[in-house]
């Protein structure tokens, strides 16, 4: 394996996760992740001098900036189009709810909360990643949980009462 | 609900949510080497063309004798 097809592979699903967080639709999340690895491909003799948590980060501030001038362009789009926009790709019912529960949290919670559920890294990778101290985020994504748990406590495993 | 319980919930749910499947992840990987490899074409292509451009303009020049005069302007000067 190539060290970009290891950069590549242990970054793509928090890339994605991020983008969906924002974009909200698979296809369009899978654009943005490519497109934010192309950037970092372009980028390579910059990228390869910097430690994993700031290569990270830096994968994190493009998906963002892309996700952003994603919105951008759809409302420039929306205003001139709005009636031919296309129907959203069929999700399952707790991909929904997930999108639907992350999105009453802030932008920032968000991807705290992705980085601790769907990559597993804990407080100190967190915190390198954005930039934020361990006790921040420990008590941000506290206060995170509360809000989750709320709403998806209906795909609790059966016998665990909220 | 504890909290250990609430964190396996939340950890199924964003799997289940936002997750992506090895064989997904394989799938994108190819399309991304795809991506790549167009671009490095098409900078090749472009690189290639600036060269003989480059070549020509400076053939050309030399054949009006304005590299010459220019030259001879710099060691004079």
């Amino acid at each position: 394996m190539t060290t970009f097809e290891a950069l590549y592979r242990d970054n793509l699903r928090l890339v994605y996760a991020v983008a969906l967080s924002r974009v909200r639709e698979a296809a369009r999340a899978e654009d943005c992740a490519q497109e934010t690895f192309l950037r970092a491909w372009r980028n390579q003799p910059r990228l390869r001098d910097l430690a994993p948590p700031a290569q990270r980060a830096w994968l994190l501030t493009t998906v963002r900036n892309l996700a952003a001038d994603f919105w951008r362009r759809q409302a420039l789009e929306t205003d001139s189009q709005a009636e031919a926009k296309a129907p959203p790709a069929p999700q399952t019912e707790l991909r929904l709810d997930v999108l639907q529960a992350l999105s009453e949290l802030a932008e920032g919670d968000r991807e705290l909360v992705i980085m601790r559920y769907l990559e597993e890294m804990n407080s100190r990778e967190i915190g390198e990643a954005v930039g934020m101290p361990e006790g921040t985020v420990r008590r941000r994504l506290a206060q995170c949980r509360r809000v989750l748990a709320q709403r998806l406590a209906q795909w609790a495993p059966e016998g665990v009462e909220s | 609900m504890n909290e250990r319980e609430m964190d396996r919930v939340l950890a199924r749910a964003l799997q289940d949510g936002l997750g992506l499947s090895r064989e997904r992840e394989d799938a994108l990987w190819m399309d991304f080497t795809a991506r790549a490899a167009r671009e490095a074409t098409v900078w090749a292509a472009f690189a290639a063309g600036l060269a003989l451009a480059s070549r020509q303009v400076q053939v050309a020049l030399r054949a009006s004798g304005w590299v010459a005069t220019h030259n001879l302007w710099r060691i004079v000067r």
